[in-house]
């Protein structure tokens, strides 16, 4: 099993500031959240893990994986998994070759396309239509599948609540608190509080490109500095 | 009505070159947003090395059209490797590049095989079919056979390989296509050196029709583009009805107004999208400019 | 003017160079000259405007044959031709420009290409262009007895005029209207959003086009009194852009530099012309790949260089902001109202009956999670979106889908979200594109009153410092901004759209990015512009902000208004607590509905 160790992460575009000295390790298994308002630098930190930021950082490790090293497009086959915001599948696809691609650098005779097609019954389906004409719920699924496809033993989501109904939300909570309970570890990126709080055991607060506060997800949940970040009070 | 006829099978033949000159163009953009003005003087360099290699091995001409493949897809992957550069940069820049590098390819060939041209024999010895009186040079068949195959065959390769695909997803969303493990970079290569093939297909095919000369490339690679343009940007079936669009356009032109052609072709060319600015089929991806 | 004193010398030697030159090299000479006032239109047109114009060799083209036909073929007089040649030129100009109002960057670029092909191709067949062979007995100019058939003499002419088209196309640069152009070419959007009338600019840049490709013609046709088709074809066009591309696209003096070597070294490579178009290709890949400006951008690349290399650390520093005076708001009333504001894209409704009302001198501020519709309701007031139902409302004027550049004339200011700053402005010039509240009508003032324009321009520099001081941006007035701090970019953003002397000002996320100082610092500048009558409606994520600067706080959700009041009540209202710490019901975020909307 494999921890991913973030130290000193620091984001900049061009003379912006995006986020700033972030440090945080996700273990083997657990699910870690970071919540913060927009533009808090949230989006950045996670797509500097990925390499597909400008960053700067003393460690990004991932077991013993230089990712600092590593090329963006080499992550995936140390098992990381990427939900990106926005989902960004790939529309003009169909549901079954977004999910094959989500496998691109393995054999694509033995994948758990299967697994995925379980996990959301819809996708199945919808196998043969277009990504892009399935609905924000859907589309959402099909990236959680796609990340799934690569047998991530950890998986980084971006605000996968944006844009989704509330029982969309709810199910797709469901689903990562499976995952989880079934040996993914998950970094989850969110703006949606509540549902970090539910899917996520631990919690970091980023304000302002900095990690303002952590803490135990259940106890931030009423934590009137976190209500302070949201709502300016 | 034969007159009629008779035209068409000569706009659908030039239509069909035009076409894969046009799918040359729509491979490189939709992939990494590259306006390739170069593309033309590539289909002047396949012509070339096409009927050059026919003309002195005697060889079949199909060898000699996978040569000029091998050699303009060569030259593909040199300018890629130049142009990377300016890949998804400023639009007007990456096409002064292009232009460039089309002039310096034309200069190559007017070095290399002088100014004045050369013209190839028809490889098809067979004479004309006669159909109900209209004459259709079996030639003419070939070209529209051989271009109707490597349509077939890149579709297939585009929507059946990994690769393919992989391909495609780069042309929607290159962050994404990164995150799950594709090489951005080694895709574009090989989209490059497609286009550049298909380049070189469409400039052997056409070699033996026209008089093969080092300014080809230029009228060749407009109407090319114009085709790419009037089919929707990117689009590859676009890239197919605008070719063909544009050689019916462009036959029927010079049926009508003779020596004219070129003036109303592309004044009939200018209206058009003038009212449809993204083409028939609507540019393919998002206009990155 | 004491930066042009070089321009002294220059042109003392460019008088008495003939007295050095053989009769060939003066042919030389004047051909270059032709090159040059050529290049300095296309520079105008491409490089300052920003228009993919490759249909300047057939501009020329028109020239020189309206000449040649009209002399030879109706009868009439070289001069009386050559007037009616420009303006020939100039209509041709505006046809040819006219698929700029719907397409830009390359598809433009092919549709003018094709355009100069089919001019090829009618001049190399039509029997009154003389066909193939073209048309000789062009008559020798007259002029007051002066013999311009010789080379020598007809090189004071060309002078002459080549110096009216350098200074005319200077005064266009460095005047407001050339500021327009290229802030247009930068980003049209924000161009739009502070005045500037797109469609009329775009046709104003093809005209200067065709009046140059004009000019030169007539002077061609003039010279050589012979014109043929191949003199205007593709390969003269490549040659042209080469010029221009290598003197430096967005410099007139590097157009006219990159024309005058381009033709010498053309003359010099004539017995290995192979070689030269070999060259001419090589250097102009070059020069796209490594100095993207030409000739005329090295010394500034060079002078980043050696900062680099210097690793001068002299960090930019804004200055402190000089309140306004207070002002009370020129009338009561309501300066915005929203009547019901829908706005659909093809499957999204990203406003949905969205109503508000802002009272002359508020400030609003605009809340609401991500995707709520905020930036939308925006786009909608300022001109950027027509609502596809409902209506907007400025000080009781109702303009609904009024352009932008008309609102903005009108008084509305915005600022953008992700800062769109003019980046191949200075900053001062930045803010003088704001200052600029002239209707493009104005243009007629260029050729016809030019000493106007220029008190006009002295009036607007001297503002510009005022406003400068007053942002406190002294130190970095001339700077590039995209070389400049995040914080010191959102000031300039501000201080441009104060430079329109709004009545509304708009600002979308003003403090994104903004560190706690810089935040503070912000709140003061909106409370003093609103002091000074200004009504101000801002869009921000930064409650604390919010919380402290507005008056009235609406709140989006899903594109529909879900609470309105004083900040303090709208901050515990259940639904606004609901939808900022989840179980919202949130439509597609905007970012999606604008790409979809494209």
């Amino acid at each position: 099993m494999t921890t991913l160790t973030v130290e000193g992460l620091s984001v900049h575009y061009g003379g912006v500031r995006a986020a700033h000295d972030v440090s945080f390790t996700v273990e083997p298994g657990q699910s870690l959240g970071i919540i913060g308002a927009n533009g808090a630098g949230k989006t950045s930190t996670l797509k500097a893990v990925m390499g597909l930021a400008p960053r700067r950082a003393t460690t990004i490790r991932f077991g013993e994986h230089d990712l600092l090293r590593a090329p963006a497009h080499t992550l995936v086959r140390h098992g990381i998994g990427y939900v990106p915001e926005g989902r960004h599948v790939f529309p003009g696809l169909s549901v079954e070759k977004n999910l094959l691609l989500g496998a691109y650098t393995s054999s694509w005779k033995h994948t758990p396309i299967e697994e995925v097609y379980e996990l959301f019954p819809v996708l199945r389906e919808m196998r043969h239509r277009l990504a892009g004409a399935l609905s924000g719920g859907q589309q959402q699924m099909l990236a959680v599948g796609r990340a799934l496809m690569c047998r991530p033993q950890v998986m980084l989501l971006d605000e996968p609540s944006m844009g989704l109904s509330p029982i969309l939300v709810a199910e797709i909570a469901g689903v990562l608190k499976r995952l989880n309970a079934d040996g993914l570890a998950i970094l989850l990126v969110e703006q949606n509080a509540k549902l970090t709080f539910d899917v996520t055991t631990t919690c970091l607060v980023m304000e302002n490109g900095q990690i303002a506060a952590t803490g135990v997800s259940a106890d931030l949940r009423n934590d009137p500095e976190v209500r302070r970040i949201y709502l300016g009070l | 009505m034969q007159v009629f006829l008779q035209t068409l099978i000569g706009g659908v033949t030039f239509g069909a070159v035009y076409a894969l000159v046009a799918m040359g163009f729509s491979i490189v953009y939709r992939t990494m947003g590259l306006v390739n003005f170069a593309h033309g003087s590539v289909v002047m360099i396949g012509a070339y090395a096409a009927s050059t290699f026919y003309l002195a091995t005697q060889l079949p001409f199909a060898v000699a059209i996978i040569v000029a493949i091998t050699v303009t897809g060569l030259i593909g992957l040199i300018i890629e490797r130049f142009l990377r550069p300016l890949e998804n940069k400023d639009f007007t820049l990456m096409l002064i590049g292009t232009i460039g590098f089309g002039a310096v390819l034309e200069a190559g060939a007017v070095l290399i095989w002088g100014a004045t041209g050369h013209a190839v024999p028809s490889p098809v010895a067979t004479g004309p079919i006669d159909l109900a009186g209209i004459r259709i040079p079996t030639y003419n068949l070939v070209v529209i056979a051989v271009a109707a195959a490597a349509t077939g065959l890149l579709a297939l390769f585009l929507q059946r390989t990994k690769r393919g695909a992989a391909m495609q997803a780069v042309a929607m969303d290159h962050q994404a296509a990164t995150a799950v493990g594709i090489h951005v970079g080694r895709s574009n290569a090989m989209a490059f050196a497609i286009g550049a093939g298909l380049a070189a297909l469409a400039g052997s095919l056409i070699g033996p029709m026209l008089y093969v000369n080092p300014t080809m490339g230029g009228t060749l690679g407009i109407k090319g583009f114009a085709a790419a343009m009037l089919g929707g940007f990117g689009s590859m079936p676009g890239a197919i009805v605008g070719g063909l669009a544009f050689g019916l356009l462009d036959a029927f032109a010079a049926g009508n107004f003779q020596e004219y052609s070129e003036l109303v072709t592309f004044l009939v060319f200018a209206v058009i999208v003038m009212i449809r600015p993204t083409g028939i089929f609507g540019e393919a991806t998002v206009n990155r400019a | 003017m004491k930066r042009l004193a070089w321009l002294v010398p220059v042109a003392v030697a460019a008088w008495l160079l003939p007295y050095g030159l053989d009769g060939y090299a003066i042919h030389v000479a004047d051909v270059a000259v032709i090159f040059a006032i050529l290049a300095v239109g296309l520079g105008l047109t491409m490089g300052v405007a920003g228009q993919i114009n490759l249909a300047q060799v057939a501009f020329f083209g028109v020239g020189a044959y309206a000449v040649a036909i009209l002399t030879t073929q109706a009868g009439f007089g070289f001069w009386a031709a050559a007037a009616l040649a420009l303006l020939i030129a100039m209509v041709f100009g505006i046809l040819v420009g006219i698929p700029a109002l719907r397409m830009q960057s390359h598809y433009l670029g092919i549709v003018t290409l094709g355009l100069a092909l089919a001019f090829t191709n009618w001049v190399t067949n039509a029997d009154i262009a003389g066909r193939a062979e073209g048309i000789s007995d062009i008559p020798v100019p007259p002029l007051f007895g002066v013999d311009l058939s010789s080379g020598y003499l007809f090189y004071y002419v060309e002078l002459v005029v080549f110096a009216l088209a350098l200074a005319f196309a200077l005064l266009v640069t460095r005047s407001p209207l050339g500021r327009r152009l290229r802030a247009m070419r930068d980003d049209d959007l924000a161009a739009g959003a502070l005045g500037a009338q797109i469609p009329l600019l775009r046709m104003t840049a093809f005209v200067l086009s065709g009046l140059y490709g004009g000019v030169a013609g007539v002077l061609y046709a003039g010279l050589i009194r012979f014109v043929a088709p191949e003199s205007f074809n593709i390969a003269n066009m490549f040659l042209l852009l080469a010029m221009v591309i290598i003197g430096g696209r967005s410099s007139i003096l590097g157009c006219v530099v990159g024309a005058v070597a381009l033709t010498l070294l053309r003359e010099a490579l004539l017995d290995a012309s192979g070689y030269a178009q070999l060259g001419y290709g090589l250097v102009v890949v070059l020069v796209v790949v490594f100095a993207p400006r030409g000739l005329a951008g090295l010394p500034g690349q060079l002078r980043l260089l050696l900062r680099r290399r210097r690793g001068d650390g002299s960090r930019a520093q804004l200055g402190a902001f000089l309140p306004y005076e207070p002002a009370p708001s020129d009338a009561g009333g309501n300066a915005l109202e929203v009547r019901a504001v829908t706005k659909r894209f093809t499957g999204l409704t990203a406003l949905d009956g969205v109503s508000l009302t802002v009272p002359a001198g508020q400030i609003r501020g605009i809340v609401g999670p991500n995707g709520s519709g905020k930036t939308t309701l925006f786009n909608v007031i300022s001109g950027f979106y027509t609502p596809t139902q409902g209506s907007v409302l400025l000080r009781g004027q109702d303009l609904t889908g009024a352009a932008p550049y008309r609102l903005s004339l009108c008084g509305v200011a915005r600022t953008f979200q992700n800062l769109r700053l003019f980046e191949d402005l200075s900053v001062r010039e930045n803010i003088l594109v704001g200052l600029d509240r002239t209707p493009t009508s104005w243009i007629w003032r260029y050729p016809s009153l030019p000493w106007k324009v220029l008190g006009y321009e002295r009036t607007l520099r001297a503002r510009a410092g005022e406003l400068i001081e007053r942002f406190g941006l002294a130190d970095v007035a001339d700077a590039d901004p995209r070389s400049l701090p995040y914080g010191i970019q959102r000031r300039i953003e501000l201080a441009r759209a104060m430079a329109m002397s709004p009545s509304l000002l708009l600002l979308d996320e003003p403090a994104a990015g903004l560190n706690g100082e810089e935040v503070r610092q912000l709140g003061e500048i909106v409370r003093s512009i609103r002091d000074s009558g200004v009504t101000v409606v801002i869009i921000e994520h930064n409650m604390g902000l919010v919380m402290s600067l507005c008056e009235q706080v609406t709140v989006l959700s899903s594109g529909r208004v879900i609470a309105d009041g004083r900040p303090a009540e709208v901050a515990v209202h259940p639904d606004v607590v609901a939808a900022y710490l989840g179980d919202s019901m949130s439509t597609p975020s905007e970012a999606a509905v604008e790409e979809a909307s494209r």
